[in-house]
Formats: C-alpha cells, sequence, structure tokens
C-alpha cells in the first residue's frame, strides 16, 4: 500500500511537474579540432565555453576537454600562455588552471566516438572517460571546420552525421544520459546533427546547411580572428547566467539572430520532450542542486479525481519514464493508476 | 632507329590495312585538301586567342588562396625610420672605403651586434671556356633564430651588394632596411621561423654560390665552387630580395621571373601587392602601373604590353632578379625594387617600406606548410590580373597546332601513295634514319665548339673569348649548312619533314609546360616558316625555300630580336648605329647565353643546340626538296 502511493506520489510529481528535471549530474565534452594558428578562434570559442561552465559548477573531472592545437604555447602567438576571446583581451581563457584531457594528435575521430560510447580500453585514465550513467546531462560542444554532413578532425579524418547519431543511439541504449545539449560551431553546422534519433536531445548548430558560420572580430595585435559570432553571443549570454539564476534555455536558443550572426541558427527540438521555456539553462550549463522540494498539497490539488489518466501539461511529452515496483523501467504513453489508491 | 621504326610501322600499317583504308578514303582527302587552310587559321586564329588573354573578361582577377597567410591583419611594428637611415649613412661611408668590392667586416660585425648567428661564404666561378680566369667572391649573412622554435624552417630576406663603381644602382638602402629590421625584431617573440638575412655579392653569381652550398648540389656544368656554410637554418620556405636605392623610391617594382622562366606561387605575389597597397605605396608590375578601366581600348592595349613585356623576359630564361635562382628548390621568390620617378606623389619612406617587409614575414610566418594552394603557371597582365595555365594553353595549343596537321597530312599523302603504288620500297628508310640521325649528331659536336673556338681564336687571331665563339658559331653554322645542300629524293625529303615537324612541335609543347613565353615565341616565329618550306616546283623556288628557312636559324632570329631590341631602348639613333649597336650585342649575348649555361643551369644555349637547329638542319635540307 504504501508502495502504491509512494508510486502514486513520484508519478504526480513527474506529471505535475512535467518539466521539472530528471539528472542527477552534469557532464561536458567539449572538442575543439583544428591545428593551424589562424583557428585560434577555435581554441577561443571552446574556452570561453569551459570558462562558462567551470564558473557555473561543473568540475573539471567531469568536463572532458579536447583541443586540437595548443594555441597558447604556439611560437606564434606573441602573448604566450595566453588564448584571449575578445580583441580587448580582457579575459585570458587558457588561464592558470585548465585541464586538457585530449590533446594534439590524440584528438581523433575514432578517440571521440570511444569516449562517447565508453568503449575504451580498461587501463584508460579516468580523466580521459566520460564516465555518465542514465541521469547524467551532458553539454557536448563541438567547434572546427564542417562541410555539409561532417565535421573535420584535424584537417585530415572526417567525423560524419552518421556516426555522431549512431554514437549518440549506442549512449542511449547504453543509459549513458539523461540529456544532451548538442552545440556545434562550424560550418554548415546544423548538418550534424541531421541523422540523430536518440530521445532527449536539443540540438544547436551555428549555420544551416549551406552557410558559413562567421567569425565575429579580429584581433590586430594577435593577427587572427579571435572569436566566431555564435560563441561570442552564448558567451556573452553566459556571463549573465549565475549558479541560482531563472534563465531558461528558450532564452538561449534566440541568441544569436541572423541579422547580428549573418548564420541562421538551426534547433532540432523534436527530440527533445520537455519545452525549453521549462529547462533552465544551468541544467546544461551549470551543476544540480543536491536536494528538490515539493509538497502534498500541491501535488493533490493538480489531481484529477475522475480520471484515470494524468492530464499532461505538454503536447510534446510522449514518454514518461515510471520506475515500476520491480524496480525495471518502464515507458508508457500515459499513466494510469490503479482505482485503489 | 627510332624513325626508321616509326615508318615501318606506317608502311606495315597502310599494307596491311589497305582495306580499311579505302573506308577512310574521304577523310584523308579531306586532311590533304584542306591542310594548308586549316594551318593558316589555326596560327592566325591562335595569335588572335593569345592577344585576347590581356582582355578583361579572359584573364581572371587575383585573390589569396592560402588561408593561413591572413594578409594584413596584424598591426605593423616597425618604426625604425631614423634608425634605418643611421645605418644607411654608416654603410655609404664604409662603401666609399671600398669602391670596388663589398665591406665585408663591416657587414659582418653589424650581424654580430644585432645577436645574430653571422656566417661567411667565399666561391669561386673558375672559367673553362678562353682564358682561365678565376672570380672569388664571398657573400655574409645572419641568422636570426626563432626563439620558442626549433631551426627547422626559415625565410630568407636578401640583398646583393653593389659597389659604389659599379654599373647598376646600388642597394644599399636595401641593406639599411635589412639591418633596422633585424634590430627591431630580434626581440619578438613570435617569430616561429628562422630569418635568414643575406647580403650577396656579384649579383646572380652570389646568390647561386649560396644556395648551391646551403643545399649542398651544383645544378650547373660545376664551375662553381660554393664551399660549405657553417650556419644553417632548415629548409627555406620563402625569400624576399630587396633592390632599394640609396636615395628616394617613388614606387616598388615586383619581380616575379626566374630562372628558365620559373614564376614564385601566386600568392606571393599578390600578398606583396596587397602589402603595399595597404601602406599605401604604388606598387607596379614591370615597372607598369594598372590602367584606369582596364575594360577600356586603352586599358586593354595597356595590358597587353605588360603581358608581352612579362612574356619577353620570361623567354629569355635569364632571372630579372637575384630571386629567380630560389625557385627550381621549390622556395618561392619575388624582389622588391624601388624606383623613383620624379613627379610621382611621395617619396616611399623606410617607415613604409619596413611595414611592408614585416608584413610579408608575418603573413610568411604564420605558414605550416610551403606555397602550394595557388598558381605556379600564370602570366600578369597587371599586379591583380592573371591569366591561368588553364586559359592560356588554349590559344598557344591551337598556335602550335599546324606543325602537327601538316605532319599527319604529310603521313596520309605518303600512305595514300604507297597504298597506290602498292610497295614501300621506294622509301629509303636507312638514308632518312641516317640523315636524322647526322643532324643530331652535328648538334652534339657543336656543343664541343665553343672551347676549341675559343683556343684557336685566341692563339690564332687573338681575339677575344666572346668574338671566337660567335665567329666560330657562324663559320660553324655556314658549313653545315652548305654540307646539309645535296639533294634527296622527293619522298625520303617528305618523311624527314613530316619527322622534323613532329619533333618541332614536340619541343614547342614540351617548353610550353615549363616557359609558355619562350613556347610562344617559338611558335610564333618558326611555325610559318617551317611550314612554307613545302615542295617547290623549280630551282628558284628550292631557293627560295631555303631562304625562308634560313630565317629560322638561331643565329639570324637572334639578330633579328636584337635588332628589333636595340630600336626599342634606343629610338632616337640612327639606323646604322642601331645595326652596330645589335651586332656587338649579338656578339657578346652568345657568350652570355653559354655562360649562363654552363654556370646557372639556364636552359636555352642546351636546347637551341641540341634540339632546335638539329630540326633546323633537317627542315634546311629538306626545303623545297
Amino acid at each position: 500500500m504504501l508502495q502504491k502511493l509512494a508510486l502514486a506520489f513520484t508519478c504526480l510529481i513527474l506529471s505535475a511537474e512535467s518539466s521539472k528535471s530528471s539528472h542527477t549530474n552534469n557532464w561536458a565534452v567539449l572538442v575543439e579540432t583544428s591545428r593551424f594558428w589562424f583557428d585560434y578562434r577555435h581554441v577561443a570559442n571552446l574556452l570561453s565555453i569551459y570558462r562558462s561552465v567551470k564558473r557555473l559548477g561543473i568540475p573539471d573531472s567531469q568536463i572532458i576537454l579536447m583541443m586540437a592545437e595548443d594555441i597558447a604555447c604556439n611560437p606564434r602567438n606573441p602573448r604566450p600562455a595566453t588564448v584571449f576571446n575578445n580583441a580587448e583581451q580582457h579575459i585570458n581563457v587558457y588561464g592558470e588552471e585548465i585541464e586538457v584531457d585530449y590533446r594534439g594528435q590524440g584528438v581523433t575521430v575514432d578517440n571521440f566516438v570511444r569516449l562517447l560510447t565508453g568503449r575504451l580500453p580498461p587501463e584508460t585514465p579516468k580523466s580521459k572517460q566520460l564516465l555518465t550513467d542514465e541521469g547524467s546531462n551532458i553539454l557536448v560542444y563541438m567547434t572546427g571546420h564542417g562541410i555539409d554532413g561532417s565535421f573535420k578532425f584535424q584537417g585530415r579524418e572526417d567525423l560524419t552525421d552518421v556516426k555522431i547519431a549512431n554514437a549518440f543511439r549506442e549512449m542511449w541504449q547504453k543509459r549513458r544520459y539523461n540529456e544532451i545539449l548538442f552545440i556545434a560551431d562550424t560550418c554548415q553546422a546544423a548538418s550534424l546533427f541531421q541523422k540523430l534519433s536518440s530521445p532527449n536531445i536539443l540540438a544547436i548548430g551555428s549555420s544551416l546547411v549551406g552557410e558559413y558560420s562567421h567569425s565575429h572580430h579580429m584581433d590586430p595585435a594577435i593577427g587572427v580572428h579571435i572569436i566566431d559570432q555564435y560563441t561570442h553571443h552564448a558567451f556573452e549570454f553566459l556571463k549573465s547566467v549565475t549558479q541560482d539564476s531563472d534563465k531558461r534555455m528558450s532564452e538561449f536558443l534566440e541568441i544569436c539572430p541572423e541579422k547580428r550572426c549573418l548564420s541562421t541558427i538551426g534547433i532540432r527540438l523534436d527530440l527533445y520532450q520537455r519545452d525549453p521555456r521549462d529547462v533552465k539553462v544551468t541544467e546544461f550549463f551549470g551543476t544540480i542542486r543536491p536536494t528538490e522540494e515539493y509538497s502534498l498539497d500541491t501535488a493533490l490539488l493538480k489531481f484529477d479525481k475522475n480520471t484515470t489518466t494524468v492530464p499532461l501539461k505538454s503536447e510534446k511529452m510522449s514518454v514518461i519514464k515510471i520506475q515500476s515496483s520491480s524496480g525495471k523501467f518502464q515507458y508508457g504513453n500515459q499513466i494510469s493508476f490503479p482505482k485503489k489508491v | 632507329m627510332a624513325a626508321t621504326l616509326v615508318l615501318k610501322i606506317m608502311g606495315v600499317l597502310s599494307n596491311r590495312t589497305s582495306g580499311k583504308f579505302s573506308l577512310l578514303d574521304p577523310l584523308v582527302k579531306i586532311v590533304i585538301t584542306w591542310n594548308r587552310n586549316v594551318c593558316y587559321f589555326c596560327y592566325i586564329f591562335g595569335i588572335l586567342g593569345f592577344v585576347s588573354l590581356a582582355y578583361e573578361s579572359v584573364s581572371s582577377g587575383v585573390y589569396i588562396s592560402e588561408n593561413a597567410l591572413l594578409p594584413g591583419l596584424v598591426h605593423g611594428q616597425f618604426n625604425s625610420e631614423s634608425v634605418a637611415r643611421e645605418f644607411l649613412t654608416s654603410i655609404q661611408e664604409e662603401a666609399s672605403r671600398y669602391p670596388n668590392g663589398m665591406p665585408y667586416a663591416w657587414i659582418a660585425a653589424q650581424f654580430q651586434q644585432l645577436g645574430l648567428d653571422v656566417g661567411t661564404q667565399d666561391f669561386v666561378l673558375r672559367y673553362n671556356i678562353g682564358p682561365k680566369t678565376n672570380y672569388t667572391g664571398r657573400n655574409v649573412y645572419g641568422i636570426l633564430r626563432a626563439r620558442r622554435h626549433s631551426s627547422r624552417e626559415s625565410v630568407v630576406l636578401a640583398a646583393p651588394y653593389r659597389p659604389p663603381n659599379s654599373v647598376f644602382t646600388p642597394t644599399n638602402g636595401g641593406i639599411a632596411l635589412m639591418l633596422a629590421f633585424a634590430k627591431a625584431f630580434r626581440s619578438a617573440s613570435y617569430w616561429a621561423k628562422d630569418i635568414i638575412f643575406l647580403v650577396t655579392e656579384h649579383e646572380h653569381l652570389g646568390m647561386e654560390a649560396w644556395l648551391e652550398a646551403y643545399h649542398r648540389v651544383s645544378p650547373a656544368a660545376g664551375l662553381v665552387d660554393s664551399g660549405d656554410l657553417k650556419e644553417r637554418a632548415g629548409s627555406i620556405q620563402a625569400a624576399i630580395n630587396l633592390e632599394i636605392p640609396e636615395g628616394r623610391a617613388s614606387y616598388i617594382d615586383v619581380k616575379i621571373e626566374g630562372l628558365n622562366g620559373q614564376l614564385p606561387n601566386l600568392d606571393l605575389v599578390n600578398l606583396a601587392h596587397r602589402l603595399c597597397r595597404r601602406e599605401r605605396v604604388q606598387s607596379t608590375f614591370k615597372k607598369r602601373v594598372d590602367p584606369y578601366d582596364g575594360t577600356s581600348l586603352e586599358g586593354f592595349l595597356e595590358n597587353l604590353e605588360t603581358m608581352l613585356s612579362m612574356m619577353s623576359s620570361q623567354a629569355t630564361g635569364v632571372p630579372t632578379g637575384n630571386h629567380g635562382f630560389f625557385h627550381r628548390f621549390g622556395i618561392e621568390a619575388i624582389t622588391l625594387a624601388g624606383y623613383y620617378e620624379p613627379g610621382m606623389h611621395h617619396p616611399i619612406r623606410y617607415h613604409e617600406l619596413g611595414r611592408i617587409v614585416e608584413g610579408i614575414f608575418r603573413s610568411l610566418n604564420n605558414l605550416q606548410e610551403r606555397f602550394h594552394q595557388s598558381f605556379f603557371f600564370y602570366l600578369l597582365s597587371g599586379t591583380n590580373r592573371y591569366i591561368s595555365i588553364g586559359v592560356y594553353m588554349i590559344p598557344f595549343s591551337i598556335m602550335a597546332a599546324p606543325l602537327l596537321l601538316r605532319a599527319v597530312s604529310i603521313w596520309f599523302d605518303l600512305v595514300q601513295s604507297h597504298n597506290a603504288q602498292k610497295d614501300l620500297t621506294s622509301l629509303n628508310y636507312d638514308q632518312v634514319c641516317g640523315i636524322i640521325i647526322l643532324c643530331h649528331v652535328f648538334g652534339s659536336c657543336l656543343f664541343l665548339l665553343p672551347s676549341t673556338a675559343a683556343k684557336l681564336g685566341l692563339s690564332y687571331f687573338e681575339f677575344e673569348t666572346d668574338e671566337s665563339v660567335y665567329y666560330g658559331f657562324i663559320l660553324a653554322s655556314v658549313i653545315i649548312a652548305m654540307l646539309l645542300m645535296f639533294p634527296v629524293k622527293r619522298i625520303d625529303a617528305r618523311a624527314i619533314r613530316c619527322i622534323a615537324h613532329l619533333e618541332m612541335a614536340t619541343l614547342m609543347f614540351a617548353t610550353a609546360l615549363q616557359n609558355i613565353s619562350l613556347a610562344t615565341f617559338q611558335a610564333f616565329i618558326v611555325t610559318p616558316l617551317f611550314l612554307g618550306t613545302g615542295t617547290a616546283s623549280s630551282r628558284k623556288g628550292v631557293f627560295f625555300k631555303r631562304l625562308i628557312v634560313l630565317l629560322a636559324h638561331p643565329v639570324m632570329i637572334l639578330h633579328v630580336v636584337l635588332l628589333l631590341d636595340a630600336y626599342r631602348t634606343f629610338p632616337e639613333e640612327t639606323p646604322p648605329s642601331i645595326l652596330l649597336k645589335s651586332l656587338s650585342a649579338a656578339k657578346r649575348s652568345v657568350m652570355y647565353s653559354l655562360m649562363d649555361s654552363f654556370v646557372y643551369g639556364n636552359k636555352m644555349y642546351d636546347t637551341c643546340i641540341q634540339f632546335y637547329l638539329p630540326i633546323w638542319m633537317l627542315h634546311w635540307l629538306t626545303a623545297g626538296q
């Protein structure tokens, strides 16, 4: 009886606050794959997101940083050991404390896919593994050179959209994520998530198929383009986000209008059950709070006695996870409660 | 042997497939009857097509292909105008002490004080023709090592040293700029490549000697003993040669033509022009400013003149500056030469020149691979218009096609006449083969001519080397021409002519791949002359045909070209004096061409004597027969 009551309440909570986050931990996989000095801006992109994510609470142990070119120590860098993302050079995004997990020639398609799917050899150090579980929200951020349907690694290899889709599908089957926010800041970025079919993925690309992604501005003191449009606006937005701020993903999706960014943002929402208006930015960019509260009264008020089905708040939510008494997971379109509640 | 094989194959094919041939008979008839007209048409159409390359719609606008260059993106930091001027005064003082030589120790000391790794190289040129004289010289260079990178790659900033008594304009401005540049940027931490500052002596010879020593090769006949270099800096990626005069300069001329007509990568040329534009410095090509409106008729004519000017300097195969010797090592190089023209706006200061050189070097610094994106074969009709190989090959091929078409037509005609007579025995394979081999042997023997001619000339006639070589060539040509005036059977003559046409076409197309200008001029001059040597009916006709072929002799062409050049360079002189000037130039030019070939590896003399002259002999022999 008590078990059934607990079950009912869990379901109520799930349904009543149907957009409540269900993740338990946050990870970030940040990838940069360009190999040349004049791709300074890709590394600046990467490190801008890295710094934002770190500031909002994700620890280094839960961030996988893949950086193909060592810009900070490149002999061409007139300010050695620094990477700036702004021509005014306010912020050294390289910083004093940085933990790069995959560097130089270690950034390969093979390593990336193995990292996502968990098929790394057992002797791989823990810092190089993605130790996620079914409650993990993962931010996957990729920047570099892209073409229609693929993403260039080190100027040599290609990571195709099919491979990305397969990797995510394998992750879903292995219960390696709860939700994924996939951001690509490359040319023709939207082509990278065309083939995705796994649920709970919110995908953003900085340009549509057939469009270039543009750089934001160049730094004449260093002599390179220093940051890309999309990441610049993302960084500015994330600057205004704190650990307990209430900013929603819907605001994040609007950050780079075509008038300013010269390319159209591509977004894929069909695989994502929740309404972005209900999702906080910190659910992907920050860490989860250790406690969550609910009150019985609010839960009861929302329960309709006459129906056996619980009204759903959002049309988009079509899959609910229920934990049955046997401990196994099932999926169902609607919840039907036994009458003896 | 090959000729015999070809003829035998021709015979076998026609005999075996005589049935098949009758099906193609109408086609063969058309080819033979229309051949003459088609040849005229192709030649004229080819010339018109080539001329149209200068037209704006046919040529293309230049652009930077290599994204890594990021030209002009970084702020220039060169601010050493006064430092450069001080260096210039010091250089001038020092140079006045050595009116005929180079102040080696002073330059080396300057490099040393700037903290560069200094090296010197002694080289000797040993003449093997005429009196055995040796010319010695020394190059001085300093290497600025990249601070945070291993010395695997480098770029070169070079300037030729010209003593006050030399006939050329002194380039001490370039050396002063080089020293000021080294001083300003020796403490910069962002160099990823070493910079070699090189001061060479004796113009082309010094640069060639330095490059041979650096790469430890000897491309030419080994006349230059270059020694070895102690200081090296890895593989050289690019080179900039400076010819900045001491006084004022109004514009920068970017020179590109290299040895044997090889050109630098177009990206480097465009980089230089773009950086000049950024610093608001007038940059020119072939000392000509771009026309105001390229689409108008005047603009088209100006572009055409620029293109022809480039072609005439590329065709000689002689580099227009010291940069020309880098190209065959895979090093892209250009020369920035400053010229003064009274009336042009404001003279260029070292400030702007320094920023231009700095900009070029910062862009070269960004590169992680050699230049490979842009064109290596092109023609320029202005500083910002180019014609790529894919475009210029078409009119050239049309212009050079008549020789091939005529060869095909002669072959068809021969086969047809053989079919009619049903036997090939009238064609004397041995004589044909023998004549062809004989002519090529004559050509090879002429290779040995210069040294013997010089020796004989010196001992018997007290001639200078160049005079004895020149007279020797003329004498040898006359003797060979008289030897080759024996009559040949008509059918043999036609077979020989067919093969000679094929050989000439092969030579032209092969040259076109390396040096399009030379090939175009070959096609332009030689095609009508050689095609005019068909069978003549009377003895007078044979005489006239022989005269036509005589016009195609290399010495004859040389004289005509030099006469035209003398007329163009000295328009105010009287015709007899122009004639005398061109004759004296011709005497020296044979010797220069010879020495160019021995010392630097310029292929003009070699191809002329070993390939072109035998072909000429074959045509001479069969003219009118």
